[in-house]
């Protein structure tokens, strides 16, 4: 039975090596693909072999290929090259296979279905550079000077090039007799690829002994600036540097036409320097009283021409002059006498500084134009220093301004300047002659086939009979070209011209639409990290979308904004036929954040915080962070999970925390009571649009509060435990042009929380608060800030009153600013206070920026907090006014702030100052 | 059923597995990819595009060079596969490194023409002793239909145009080698 069965196997297994091979001989015959016969293959399926870092999903998109789609032979050509731009792959092999295709189609037609089979061969990176024989190199220095990095695609050909180039810059360095050799450690079927640089250094060259030539003075000199020392490794970058400074030093002192060549002779390990100084200048300045020594010595053309001839020392001397009339030392004087003796040139400079002298007023006559904007493009201002080298270039300003609103024919017939209390007032008075203005007589649109006469002139919206002027022909320009460049026509270019009967004009614009592109393939590279997905959702253009150049600076925008990347370029290629291909090229940043930080702060005491991140978990920009902060009062440690991928459009954010709070009476110093809050919070973002949000969190926080003066006590939740169970849904408009320091701009936020013993609350109540900030630069360096924030909570059921810590409590650096923290409000027996369920909150900032990085601020601030919504008065609400000093730093100003009580009551101080980081609102 | 009409079954659906796995065992030992449970012979297919060669992150294609192969050979029979590709490989040397230099023109051989003007041709120079030197070593061969040596103020010019050709064509090879060297040029290809 055995034999029969082992007979039947083996004729069984021939039998079906027979036929399988007959049928695929078979089929290959029926189904040979015939060459390059476009449309008439139908994809039915598409399978991308090889692949490991690349994504299937992002090979499709990258090819632009789809599944029905007929298969065109140039296309798959130009997708294959567009896709070799990723930089990632050696080949990508394309073919098709008819054997098993899916969906046969109706044979009538002619058209057959097809797999397309997409092998993408990618090529191997740089995963470590190892260091090995180094002795008095640092690695680190080596692995700067080495120009592959880890991370790079792995071209054996670069290894070589920077190999050999490593080695030239250590001999730089002094090491003349180095080697440097390159391993390349790869493993079989790995992509990752090791490089181990061996490092010789042999005996580097040292200096044993340096000489100056030149005489003793300068030997002297030069011994006192030099920095190299016998016994140092001799490297000709860092002698030369050394060089430069002593030269340097050297024109200090007065010397010029200096020049100092060095020499390293190996046999005698001596370095020589050759110093050679022709002459010394000896400069004296008199009469200077307003302007320095060294700001005038910086106008002086002596060192840059190498020369003290009297056409330098007379250039010098306009600079000089030029230099006091910035100051408004418009009748300033200045002479100069010369005397040589021995090696040395003595130029003593007289100056008669005269009168410093301001614009008191500048009158403006025989215009029809706004004074306001005439003034405006004066380089001379009213209460300013009165510099004449301004007059010309003013008189060209007027006349340019003037042109721009359609004056062609303007004449400046007078710019005078009248002074008067002796000199140091001047009105300047000008006199303008405008001419007719010049009128649109009609508008003419030329070459455009795309877009109608009707639409263009819709969109400029420019009226005849209106006056002329550049401005609104640039801009009607702009909107055209905008308007053709959205469709796709990226090489548009609109000119205008004007043709003239006496003052009225025809405003002819001349359009040539050039060629419409669309997008072809996008690109990503240099993606090491970060999944394709993220690219996906800032990328919103599609393969066929008309060619628009501000559509990708968008996306490069968001791209940008995830804070994944150091840089994000773009680069455009242009394929034949009229479809442009698009490499975002990305350098991404650093995934772990650490952040560290200590001070002190008023109430708090000393302060500190650490906090680490990583933001590009999983390579898809999810971010996690942990982070522990603490004062003399209170400790909060928290963790932090962002996924902003959780729904399409929508991010999930949780936090866990824990806080231990001891709340103190400023005044007193006594514990008002010890908190312990474990909160653990979950939640989603949704952006409505670019400055709208809605958020919608779940919060759970478990309180424990005591050693609480009876005092506070108002409800029975405010000693002992709490499990508060809410839900909180806010909206979030924020459209401020800077978040640190805004000048312009709304930041404005709604919040409903709502906890209940449905959600297993032990308290149940209704929080609703608000806040509305608005920021205006009302001028250059002045912004107004308003804020109004106010807030009501209901308690339900059983519940009488909010616990403490979920009370509104006012007073401090950021609410009403004459007041100590939480001072404002009912208070307890004791004085200590209470918080409440309602409050208001007005405050008005002036923010004066007066350079160098410092404001003033001047503010008032207006609020007050009650226990319910009886106690609510208006009449008694407190107010405070008061001025603080800012200085700016990149995470905002720090500031200091002073407070006063505008209706101080028995017992109270005159105010409080506050220091923080940070605007107030 | 009985045991021994079961135990027969087993028996030929082990053996049906195993004459399966020797029937496939060439094909995996070939390039068999499996994807959703299907296996698919990628060496069956037949291949329409890959990449013949590149230079850095540009491509060229097989059928780029396919059909530029036939274009030239069309023209000359001589010219092979190898040097139509090579050719290409140079092209798109120069064409990225003028890229690199800002020159742009209305096609690719304008730009490339361009390219090679300013950083090949105007660094090249004959002097007047060169040409001496050139017509003194060739005098044998410059002779006219008469067989009178010509005369070297006569054809001065003519022997400028060719000593200037071939710097330019030492010059532009020394140049595609610098930009070779500096580059990432893979054949992937045999091209013949």
């Amino acid at each position: 039975m055995t034999d029969i069965l082992k007979l039947n196997s083996s004729m069984f297994v021939r039998l079906l090596i027979t036929v399988s091979l007959l049928s695929f001989l078979i089929l290959s015959l029926s189904d040979k693909i015939e060459a390059e016969d476009n449309g008439k293959y139908i994809i039915s399926d598409i399978i991308i072999n090889k692949n490991h870092y690349v994504k299937r999903d992002e090979v499709i998109d990258m090819m632009g290929i789809k599944i029905g789609q007929p298969i065109d032979y140039d296309v798959i050509t130009n997708e294959v090259k567009s896709m070799f731009l990723k930089g990632l792959f050696t080949d990508i092999k394309v073919s098709i296979d008819p054997v098993g295709a899916i969906h046969e189609l109706p044979k009538d037609q002619g058209i057959k279905s097809v797999r397309l089979l997409v092998d993408v061969h990618e090529r191997e990176f740089i995963s470590s550079i190892i260091i090995e024989g180094n002795e008095l190199l640092r690695r680190d220095k080596i692995r700067e000077l080495f120009d592959i990095k880890e991370g790079m695609v792995f071209y054996e050909k670069e290894v070589v090039n920077a190999t050999n180039k490593l080695l030239k810059q250590i001999e730089k360095l002094g090491f003349k007799d180095a080697q440097v050799s390159s391993e390349i450690i790869k493993k079989e079927g790995s992509d990752k690829v090791k490089i181990k640089l061996n490092i010789v250094e042999n005996k580097p060259l040292t200096i044993a002994e340096i000489v100056i030539l030149g005489d003793e003075t300068i030997k002297k000199l030069i011994g006192s600036y030099l920095k190299i020392s016998t016994g140092d490794i001799y490297n000709g970058k860092v002698v030369n540097e050394n060089i430069q400074s002593m030269i340097d030093k050297l024109k200090e002192k007065g010397y010029y036409r200096v020049q100092i060549d060095h020499e390293y002779i190996e046999d005698s390990r001596q370095l020589v320097l050759d110093v050679n100084i022709e002459h010394r200048l000896d400069i004296t300045f008199n009469g200077n009283n307003n302007i320095s020594k060294t700001d005038l010595f910086k106008q002086l053309l002596f060192f840059e021409f190498e020369s003290a001839n009297r056409a330098v020392i007379e250039r010098s001397i306009d600079k000089m002059i030029k230099l006091y009339h910035r100051d408004g030392y418009y009748n300033v004087e200045i002479g100069y006498n010369v005397t040589d003796k021995n090696d040395v040139t003595n130029i003593a400079f007289s100056i008669k500084e005269g009168t410093r002298c301001k614009i008191s007023t500048i009158i403006i006559k025989g215009n029809t134009l706004d004074r306001a904007k005439i003034k405006n493009a004066l380089s001379l201002k009213e209460g300013e220093p009165y510099n004449p080298d301004y007059i010309d270039e003013d008189k060209n300003h007027l006349i340019a301004l003037y042109k721009i609103f359609g004056f062609r024919d303007i004449t400046i017939e007078g710019f005078t300047p009248v002074f008067f209390e002796d000199n140091k007032k001047a009105a300047i008075t000008i006199t303008i002659k405008e001419g007719l203005p010049i009128i649109i007589e009609g508008i003419n649109i030329e070459g455009n086939t795309v877009l109608t006469n009707e639409k263009l002139l819709s969109l400029i919206g420019i009226k005849t009979g209106s006056n002329y002027n550049e401005d609104i022909a640039i801009n009607a320009r702009h909107i055209i070209s905008s308007e053709y460049t959205k469709l796709g026509y990226a090489d548009v270019n609109v000119t205008h011209i004007t043709t003239d009967v006496s003052s009225k004009i025809q405003l002819i614009f001349e359009i040539s639409e050039g060629k419409r592109y669309t997008f072809g393939s996008t690109i990503i590279k240099g993606n090491e990290m970060t999944n394709y997905s993220v690219f996906k959702t800032a990328i919103k253009h599609k393969r066929g979308d008309p060619y628009d150049y501000n559509v990708l600076l968008n996306e490069t925008i968001m791209l940008n904004k995830t804070g994944l990347f150091k840089s994000v370029n773009i680069r455009i290629i242009q394929r034949p036929d009229n479809v442009n291909d698009v490499v975002f090229e990305v350098e991404e940043a650093d995934r772990w954040l650490l952040q560290a930080g200590f001070g002190y702060a008023e109430y708090v005491g000393f302060r500190g915080f650490i906090d680490l991140g990583y933001k590009n978990l999983f390579g898809g920009n999810r971010q996690i962070r942990v982070r522990a902060e603490g004062n003399e009062l209170s400790q909060i440690y928290s963790v932090n999970y962002l996924e902003p991928w959780f729904l399409p459009s929508i991010s999930f954010r949780s936090f866990l925390s824990f806080t231990h709070l001891n709340d103190e009476n400023i005044d007193t110093g006594y514990l008002l009571y010890t908190m312990d809050k474990f909160t653990g919070s979950a939640g989603i973002e949704h952006p409505i649009t670019k400055t709208l949000k809605v958020t919608f969190f779940y919060e759970l926080s478990h309180v424990s509060t005591f050693h609480v003066q009876p005092d506070v006590i108002i409800s029975k939740e405010d000693t002992g435990t709490l499990l508060i169970s809410s839900a909180a849904p806010s909206i979030i408009l924020d459209t401020r042009d800077n978040p640190f320091n805004p000048r312009d701009g709304i930041y404005s936020g709604l919040t409903l929380k709502f906890a209940s013993p449905l959600f297993l609350s032990e308290t149940n109540f209704l929080k609703l608060s608000g806040y509305y900030n608005e920021y205006v630069g009302i001028f250059d360096h002045l912004t107004l800030a308003l804020s109004f924030r106010s807030g009501a909570a209901y308690c339900i059921g059983q519940t009488i009153d909010l616990p403490l810590i979920e009370r509104f409590f006012l007073g401090g650096m950021n609410t009403i600013r004459g007041f100590k923290k939480d001072e404002v409000g009912p208070k307890g027996e004791n004085g200590s206070p209470t918080g409440g369920n309602f409050f208001g909150l007005i405050n008005i900032e002036a923010r004066v920026d007066i350079g160098y990085g410092i404001g003033l601020v001047f503010f008032s601030d207006i609020g007050d907090v009650w226990l319910n919504s009886l106690d609510i008065d208006l009449a008694g609400v407190r107010k405070t006014a008061g001025t603080g000093i800012r200085y700016m730093t990149p995470v905002g100003p720090f500031r200091l702030d002073y407070g006063h009580k505008l209706d101080r009551r028995p017992g109270e101080d005159l105010g409080e100052f506050h220091f923080s980081l940070g605007n107030a609102f | 059923m009985p045991f021994k009409k079961m135990k027969k079954l087993g028996y030929m659906i082990i053996i049906i597995i195993l004459a399966g796995a020797q029937c496939l065992a060439p094909f995996l030992a070939r390039n068999i990819v499996p994807l959703r449970g299907i296996l698919i012979d990628v060496e069956a297919a037949e291949v329409i595009e890959r990449v013949a060669a590149f230079v850095n992150d540009d491509a060229i294609t097989l059928r780029e060079l396919n059909k530029q192969y036939n274009i030239l050979h069309a023209k000359d029979s001589s010219i092979t596969k190898e040097m139509t590709l090579n050719t290409m490989i140079n092209q798109l040397l120069l064409e990225k490194d003028a890229d690199s230099h800002k020159i742009t023109g209305t096609s690719k051989e304008d730009v490339i023409n361009k390219y090679i003007n300013i950083y090949v041709r105007s660094q090249v120079s004959v002097k007047d002793n060169e040409i001496d030197n050139y017509y003194n070593e060739n005098i044998n061969n410059l002779k006219d239909t008469n067989g009178v040596t010509k005369k070297i103020e006569d054809i001065r010019n003519e022997i400028k145009v060719i000593l200037l050709e071939k710097k330019v064509n030492i010059r532009l090879f020394e140049l595609l080698k610098e930009l070779k060297n500096k580059s990432y040029v893979r054949i992937q290809l045999d091209p013949d």
